[in-house]
C-alpha cells in the first residue's frame, strides 16, 4: 500500500513541496477516516428510521411533508 | 493691477511661500500659514495620524488580492505560512477530481482536528446543525471525477487572535450516489481564537487528480 502524500504550499515564499505524511498525519487521517464513516452511518441510519415511521403509518415522504407543512 | 498674485501686506501671505506648481497653502497652526508640496501620482489628500494636517498618501485599496494558486495532487493539500494582513480569507476551489468515489471533501484550519467547526448546512437534500473536528463541503454524498465540484470558502477575520472566526461556504458538487449536482450553503464558525495561517484539504481515502484553489485576502 502506497504512503499518502501531501502537498504543501508556502504562499508566502511560493515554495511548493510535496512528500510523504508523517505518521501522525497518517493517523489523524484514518482517525478522520472512521469519524467521516460514523458520521454517514449516522445518516443512513436516519433515513432508516424515518422510513420505518413512514411505512408504519402508510404514508409516503411527501404527504408526511404536506402534514408537517400545516396547509 | 498685477493678477494671479497675493498681495504682499503686513500680515498677509507672501507668494514665495509656493516652491512649486501644485503646492497647497494651510494654516499649520492658527495664523500660521503653511505649504504642502504636491504629492506622486495617484496619492490623494488625507489628514495625518495626529489629525493636525493634511498630508498625501496612497488611496485606501480595497477588494480581493489573490494570493496564491495551487494545483490539487496529493493526498492532502495545505496552503501555509498565509499572510495575516487582510481582514478575510476566500478560497474558490474549482474542479476537484479524485481517483475514485470518495465521501466528504474536508477542509481544517490551521489542520485543527478538535471540534471547533460549528456549521449549519443546508443541501439540496438536507440541512444539517453540526459540531465537527473539520468542514464537510459534501455531506452524506460521494464526488468523483466531474470538473463541476466548486466551493467558495469565506472566513472572516481570520487573523484575529481574540475572537472566533465566522465563516460561509456557498457551492456545488457531483454526487455519484445521486447521479447529479448538489448545491451546498453552509454557514457558521470556527470556534478557537488561533489566528487562522494554513487552511487543509483532502479526501479521507483518496488522492486528488484535479483542481485548483484560488486563495485570495479581502479587505
Amino acid at each position: 500500500m502506497s504512503i499518502p502524500t501531501i502537498k504543501i504550499h508556502n504562499v508566502e515564499s511560493g515554495e511548493v513541496i510535496e512528500r510523504d505524511m508523517t505518521e501522525l498525519e497518517i493517523e489523524q487521517l484514518e482517525i478522520e477516516k472512521a469519524k467521516i464513516a460514523a458520521l454517514k452511518e449516522a445518516e443512513e441510519k436516519a433515513i432508516n428510521d424515518k422510513q420505518q415511521i413512514l411505512d408504519k403509518l402508510g404514508i409516503t415522504e411527501d404527504e408526511a411533508k404536506l402534514l408537517l407543512g400545516g396547509i | 493691477m498685477t493678477i494671479g498674485r497675493i498681495p504682499s501686506v503686513e500680515g498677509g501671505i507672501q507668494p514665495t511661500i509656493f516652491d512649486a506648481a501644485g503646492d497647497l497653502l494651510y494654516a499649520s497652526a492658527a495664523d500660521t500659514p503653511a505649504r504642502l508640496a504636491i504629492g506622486t501620482a495617484g496619492q490623494v489628500l488625507k489628514v495625518n495620524s495626529g489629525a493636525t494636517a493634511p498630508e498625501w498618501g496612497a488611496a485606501s485599496s480595497g477588494g480581493m488580492t489573490l494570493i496564491s494558486t495551487t494545483t490539487f495532487s496529493s493526498t492532502a493539500v495545505e496552503l501555509t505560512s498565509i499572510p495575516s494582513t487582510y481582514v478575510n480569507l476566500m478560497a474558490l476551489v474549482t474542479g476537484v477530481t479524485t481517483s475514485g468515489n470518495n465521501d466528504q471533501f474536508t477542509v481544517q484550519l490551521n489542520s485543527d482536528t478538535a471540534n471547533h467547526y460549528f456549521t449549519y448546512s443546508n443541501t439540496t437534500t438536507a440541512n444539517a446543525m453540526a459540531q465537527n473536528t473539520s468542514l464537510y463541503l459534501t455531506p452524506g454524498q460521494k464526488t468523483a471525477g466531474n470538473s463541476n465540484n466548486s466551493w467558495a470558502i469565506n472566513v472572516y477575520n481570520y487573523a484575529q487572535a481574540s475572537a472566533y472566526k465566522p465563516f460561509a461556504v456557498a457551492g456545488h458538487y457531483y454526487s455519484t450516489g445521486g447521479a447529479g449536482l448538489y448545491g451546498y450553503y453552509a454557514s457558521g464558525g470556527y470556534n478557537s481564537t488561533t489566528a487562522i495561517s494554513s487552511l487543509k484539504f483532502y479526501f479521507a481515502g483518496a488522492t486528488f487528480t484535479a483542481g485548483t484553489v484560488y486563495l485570495y485576502g479581502v479587505k
